[in-house]
């Protein structure tokens, strides 16, 4: 019996030649064709919603190039500081044994679990002027909601995890002789972490720092409750979507290409960095 | 002599013990080889002597220097500050850098000046014939030639103590063969005190001036290959394959002696390979080497033990036949030309002598 597998259904020839069609395949196949659908039609929705004329008008909104800009600017630095926290932390969390590790674990993972708004409120709990750490704050001048610092709090609360599990795995990827070697040779472990652990593990890290900042970029709920909706200050483009929606439905739907967009960038990112992983430092 | 390292009652335990008070020395420059099978405890005692992990008992120094005392007054020198070069068993090479960069990582890592690292690097690529690949990352390197590289970078930073766990495992026959004498001239050549980990024996003897047997985490024998012959144990007999029976010296005449054989109520005379003097009348261990086993067909008029043939393997230029007797199992290797002609085979009889043997000091 002859198959086609290339076709995706299995065609074979019945004895008088008559070409049949594997039904079992081919039912298999409509569970991915209504998961796409579930995915495409929405965000071709999106797309289709914006009319041609209205985007140089509503590139020019102001409200919606703040939106913009402040996303850019929290979302990176948001990054800066999951970077320069993370890499030492999954270094840290990776090599050492340490005593409550799975404790360890659950607490870093708690923000990819933790519904935004729960974490918003958290967050809110936590720095309001109103709290212990808030009343201190308080006393130097600074009040975090409604600041663009809370935007980069939150951006960062949610995100973190995202990089940490992806930097962990990098550096566990990476051959322990590798790093026995380069001790044995170098006096320095800062020169041997900069010169082979950091380029060994550089594509797990690029790909987690990007995963992170598309994170960042898309949060909404936990900015919401903790720095609050304010255009130009705290409005990012997430909240400027659900601000719009009430209004101007195009202008949301404007936005929400620009987000859709960066999304792409974000996945299409992460294949080509994840997929020109070479295998070497890879333990097999 | 002056001391290239000293082991001196070096015990380990990860739950079960797996290193019991090894001691062994070598003189600077002395090729040393520790031989055993897997599971030994070998890869344990060099990540002891490197530092990568602590001893619970026992001293070690390195070129005079005490680098480790396990016990009431510990005493831990880092791995760095030993000056130990390692080389691992699975050429373990850095990916993102170049052969060139392999090998100087260890000199920029130490603030060398550029030229003089360029010199260094050069010298230690020409010592170890690998010129050419200077430029090539490791992925484009075969097994041998990783090898190379990875001792050059050990070398290079001209260690009192080079390390080398079965760096040659992984390689196929031919290559190891070429490697390991380019190895032997090279160790010979530079004057580093050398520990080559192997479960190879021909390996162990070729590069070893001095051979230590490890078994079961026990240093069962250690010197040089004529040490090891003559001071013959048990243990270290049933390593190489020996065939041991317990016999009763009779008569000695020169290197000649007559021993008695209980087990066959025979007496058969061979030449004592061993050095420990031959005790008329006391019963003692005999280890005979395969080599040293001669067969013959029945009626040819010999003075051997009839047993029969239980199985016969081919090798390269050999024929490995095993013989037994009511229990007693004994091998011999036999040139594959003269087993043709005996036209001997499975199931036979065939009248078993020994032309050489060694008398052990130790029954038990």
């Amino acid at each position: 019996m002859s198959s086609e597998p290339e076709s995706g259904l299995n065609v074979a020839k019945g004895p008088a030649g008559r070409k049949w069609i594997d039904w079992t395949s081919a039912l298999l196949w409509g569970f991915p064709i209504i998961v796409i659908l579930f995915i495409v039609i929405p965000i071709a929705s999106v797309f289709l919603s914006v009319p041609g004329s209205n985007i140089a008008l509503q590139l020019v909104n102001t409200d919606t190039l703040n939106a913009i800009r402040l996303s850019l600017i929290t979302s990176t630095i948001s990054l800066v500081v999951i970077v320069c926290l993370g890499i030492p932390t999954a270094r840290v969390l990776t090599r050492r044994k340490v005593r409550g590790m799975r404790l360890i674990d659950t607490v870093i993972d708690i923000p990819i679990v933790l519904p935004p708004a729960v974490a918003g409120l958290a967050l809110l709990l936590a720095f309001a002027p109103k709290s212990p750490i808030g009343a201190v704050l308080l006393h130097y001048g600074i009040i975090l909601p409604g600041n663009i610092a809370a935007v980069i709090m939150a951006e960062t609360f949610v995100a973190m995890p995202f990089f940490l599990r992806s930097a962990r795995t990098a550096f566990e990827e990476i051959n322990p002789k590798i790093e026995m070697a380069a001790n044995l040779l170098s006096p320095s472990s800062f020169y041997s972490f900069r010169r082979i652990v950091l380029p060994l593990a550089s594509r797990g890290l690029v790909a987690g720092a990007i995963l992170a900042w598309g994170r960042a970029m898309g949060e909404f709920g936990a900015t919401l409750l903790f720095a609050g909706n304010l255009p130009g200050i705290t409005q990012t483009m997430p909240l400027a979507i659900y601000l719009d929606l009430a209004v101007n439905i195009q202008q949301a739907s404007f936005v929400s290409c620009i987000l859709i967009v960066i999304s792409f960038a974000v996945i299409i990112g992460v294949r080509y960095v994840i997929g020109s992983r070479e295998s070497f430092g890879i333990r097999p | 002599m002056e001391s290239g390292l000293e082991v001196d009652g070096i015990s380990k335990s990860f739950n079960l013990k797996v290193l019991d008070e090894v001691s062994f020395s070598l003189g600077k420059g002395t090729i040393g080889t520790l031989v055993g099978p897997s599971g030994a405890g070998k890869t344990t005692i060099l990540n002891i002597i490197s530092g990568f992990i602590p001893a619970d008992q026992g001293t070690i120094s390195i070129g005079g220097r005490l680098v480790e005392r396990a016990g009431e007054h510990p005493l831990r020198v880092k791995t760095i500050q030993r000056d130990v070069g390692y080389v691992f068993q699975d050429h373990i090479l850095f990916p993102n850098m170049t052969v060139f960069e392999n090998i100087a990582f260890g000199l920029k890592a130490r603030h060398v000046s550029e030229s003089s690292v360029r010199a260094k690097v050069g010298g230690i690529l020409g010592t170890v014939g690998i010129e050419g690949l200077r430029d090539r990352t490791p992925s484009q390197l075969s097994g041998g030639q990783m090898q190379r590289v990875a001792v050059a970078r050990a070398l290079v930073l001209e260690p009192k103590l080079l390390l080398l766990d079965e760096p040659l495992s992984a390689l196929d026959p031919q290559t190891r063969e070429a490697v390991r004498s380019e190895m032997k001239t090279l160790f010979e050549s530079v004057g580093t005190t050398v520990i080559y980990v192997t479960h190879d024996l021909d390996e162990a003897f070729f590069l070893g001036q001095r051979i230590g047997i490890l078994l079961s985490g026990r240093l069962v024998s250690f010197g040089t290959k004529k040490d090891l012959l003559t001071g013959m144990n048990q243990p270290v007999a049933r390593f190489l394959g020996y065939n041991l029976l317990k016999v009763e010296p009779r008569r000695e005449m020169g290197s000649k002696c007559t021993v008695y054989v209980p087990a066959w109520d025979r007496e058969i005379s061979l030449t004592v390979l061993s050095s420990t003097p031959v005790r008329i009348g006391r019963p003692t261990m005999l280890a005979v080497p395969p080599e040293s086993v001669e067969i013959c067909q029945l009626g040819e008029g010999g003075s051997g033990k009839d047993l029969m043939i239980e199985g016969v393997s081919e090798l390269k230029d050999s024929v490995l036949v095993v013989l037994s007797n009511s229990g007693d199992r004994i091998v011999a290797r036999v040139p594959d030309a003269q087993f043709q002609r005996m036209g001997l085979s499975t199931k036979q009889v065939a009248q078993v002598s020994f032309t050489g043997g060694f008398l052990l000091s130790d029954l038990d």
